[in-house]
């Protein structure tokens, strides 16, 4: 062999190198010596290379299989294109194939992830993705710049948070329903008081009334007796007031409310927490409108509240102080609840809204509180503040934004009527008869009051003749209710459609709570205010 | 990117294009895979001298060529390529054709000039500094 063939053999060795068969080798020999070193040494990088294009191989196959069989949906995506998704990214995408992305539109989310990524570090987003079938699913996602196919491109890790989503608002759901449960008792307590003195005294009334010989004395007694009863039964109704501030299931609808009211209703929730532990100083008189949710930021305080409380121990009331302030300083609300209980250790307060953080013992809160707290204020474009020192107190701050829109509707304030009204026919519907019975009873020095049980018999009735000028109806009556009766009216009899007032426990279907939504000025809350009452009848009849 | 030149003259092989363009140059692409025998590296000349009447600086597109044998490097490298091609622009593309255009410009040492390029327009430009 010459020197030439020899050549042209480590050029066809080089050339299958190149050409990517890293089995080719060459013999060495002593034909040629010095070329005979040249093909060790080729021999040699080839056994390397090959060697280390095994590793990358099976590194490549490792890590693809690590991002193929990822629970997480992996998208590599550029120029508002999808080029790559791992089987979890075509799953959530309802796709097939990679080759199915081909002129599928980039998600929504993924095109905001593409806008904003760095090198430097990793963006993360949350939000819906529409999959193929038009569903959406919650997920977060986290993109990164990578090159990908030796192009700049964005690297996107979504994962499915639905479910997570679903657990933490049903543990918010929890924490809400362990805050009332706490104060069940409380609650019970308050009411039941009264409640004692509203029975005692009926009791004397109907003992007294059954003596015929009762004396002008004994009649004077009897009405004090009678006032306290109602006095009581005013009490309970106060309390179920408030508990409807809390229990409300329209937790998102944002209205514009006086928030003073709302801090009331939270601290006599709160009341029977607070009484045992120390004084309550309140100072709220100055505050202003806001808009929100008035059961939502309710919560807020209740939760500040009922945290205070159990911040100092019981038994020692007259050496403690629970405040609550609230004050309007430019266009921002702070209201300030703060104890002088046992203080947050400065390791915890930064840890202090993040979920579950609790520092009470197992069984006695979630940790979701103040978790919750914050993500509600901030609902409500305000932030939460808080400063603590160990063994001296705590405040938080909550600050809002004033509500400066006015345009907004706003119930105006409800003053006497001043005009003397006539005496009108007025028709009660009730399926209670005990109900209807007490407020014909009481209309009857002013009005000529019929009644009756069942909203069809006073749609027959309402139709046939035309003996009535105004109508008390319950809202809510089994066979038919008073939204239905109301709707067959104004079809039938529109005239006196107009002239209903309505009265009603609480709205416990979305369309009732619609309805007395749209007939706000017509619809009054049981136990019903006779005052009210008497005021809306003069109204009706006096628009006639 | 600039367009290519005209084409003013062009022959076709089953194993190469050859062609002559607007700007002087001569072009020989190869088709993919190719292994330049002795008998192609015949027909690269005949076909060449079909097309121009003297020397030219040529590009030959060699990105997928496969392999050259010693017979045809050889005649290449011989005074008879001198009659079709005065300078020759290598574009290379795989790494087999870059060892190909290395190894005979190492190795068989041709006559006249010969460059390696990456880049046609890079070739282009170098060769028609050449164009008389």
């Amino acid at each position: 062999m010459t020197q030439d063939d020899r050549i042209d053999e480590v050029l066809g060795l080089v050339l299958a190198l190149a050409g990517g068969n890293l089995d080719a080798r060459l013999d060495t020999g002593t034909r040629n010596a010095p070329l005979d070193g040249v093909i060790e040494g080729l021999n040699m990088l080839a056994e390397e290379l090959s060697a280390s294009t095994a590793a990358l191989k099976r590194s490549e196959e490792s890590f693809r299989s690590l991002i193929e069989r990822s629970p997480d949906a992996i998208f590599v995506h550029r120029d508002d294109l999808l080029v790559y998704a791992n089987a979890s990214g075509l799953a959530l995408l309802g796709v097939q194939a990679v080759s199915g992305l081909a002129g599928l539109p980039l998600p929504a989310l993924l095109r905001s992830a593409q806008a904003e990524p760095t090198r430097e570090g990793s963006t993360k987003l949350e939000g819906q993705l529409t999959r193929g079938d038009g569903t959406k699913i919650e997920v977060d996602v986290a993109s990164i710049l990578v090159d990908f196919d030796d192009r700049p491109a964005t690297l996107s890790i979504a994962r499915d948070i639905s479910a997570r989503k679903e657990l933490t608002a049903r543990a918010m759901e929890m924490d809400r329903m362990i805050s009332v449960g706490t104060l069940a008792a409380g609650v019970g307590h308050e009411i039941n008081t009264p409640l004692a003195y509203v029975i005692t005294n009926l009791d004397y009334a109907l003992r007294e009334l059954a003596d015929e010989n009762t004396s002008p004395t004994r009649v004077q007694e009897l009405r004090k007796a009678l006032r306290d009863a109602r006095e009581g039964a005013e009490r309970v109704r106060e309390i179920v007031r408030d508990l409807r501030t809390f229990s409300s299931t329209q937790t998102k609808e944002m209205v514009r409310f006086e928030l003073a009211p709302v801090l009331v209703s939270s601290i006599q929730m709160a009341f029977n927490e607070i009484r045992h532990r120390a004084r309550l100083v309140r100072d709220f008189r100055s505050v202003t409108m806001i808009a929100g949710s008035p059961s939502r930021l309710g919560q807020v305080f209740l939760n500040l509240l009922i945290n205070a409380a159990h911040a100092i121990p019981e038994g020692c009331a007259d050496k403690h102080t629970i405040s609550v302030r609230a004050a309007t300083e430019g266009t921002e609300v702070r209201i300030e609840v703060s104890d002088t209980g046992s203080g947050i250790e400065p390791e915890h307060l930064s840890r202090l809204f993040d979920p579950f953080f609790t520092t009470k013992s197992v069984g006695h809160g979630t940790g979701l509180g103040l978790f919750v707290c914050q993500r509600i204020v901030r609902e409500h474009g305000g932030r939460i503040e808080v400063q603590s020192t160990p063994s001296v107190g705590t405040r938080f701050s909550v600050i809002l934004p004033v509500q400066a829109d006015e345009s907004q509707s706003v119930r105006p304030a409800q003053g006497p009527v001043l005009a003397v009204p006539r005496r009108a026919r007025v028709l009660v519907v009730d399926d209670e008869p005990l109900m209807a019975r007490g407020l014909a009873r009481i209309l009857a020095r002013e009005h000529d009051v019929s009644t009756l049980t069942s909203a069809r018999e006073a749609l027959k009735c309402l139709i046939e003749t035309d003996s009535f000028d105004a109508v008390l109806c319950d809202l809510m009556m089994p066979e038919m209710t008073g939204v239905d009766l109301h709707r067959e009216l104004e079809r039938s009899k529109p005239e006196i459609a107009r002239r209903v007032l309505f009265f009603t426990g609480g709205a416990f279907t979305p369309a009732t709570h619609a309805f007395v939504k749209r007939m706000a000025d017509r619809c009054l809350e049981k136990p019903i205010d006779v005052t009210e009452v008497r005021r809306k009848l003069a109204q009706l009849t006096l628009r006639d | 990117m600039s367009e290519e030149p005209r084409v003013v003259a062009s022959r076709e092989s089953p194993w190469f294009t050859a062609y002559l363009r607007e700007d002087g140059l001569l072009v020989y692409r190869a088709v993919p895979g190719l292994v330049i025998d002795h008998t192609v590296a015949i027909q690269v000349l005949e076909v060449g001298l079909q097309i121009v009447d003297g020397p030219k600086p040529t590009m030959v597109l060699m990105q997928d060529m496969a392999r050259v044998d010693r017979e045809a490097r050889a005649l290449f490298a011989s005074d008879s390529y001198n009659r079709v091609c005065s300078q020759t622009a290598l574009v290379v593309g795989s790494p087999v054709s870059r060892v190909i255009g290395n190894f005979f410009v190492g190795l068989n040492r041709p006559k006249h000039q010969f460059r390696i390029f990456d880049d046609p327009a890079l070739a282009a430009d170098w060769l028609r500094g050449f164009v008389q």
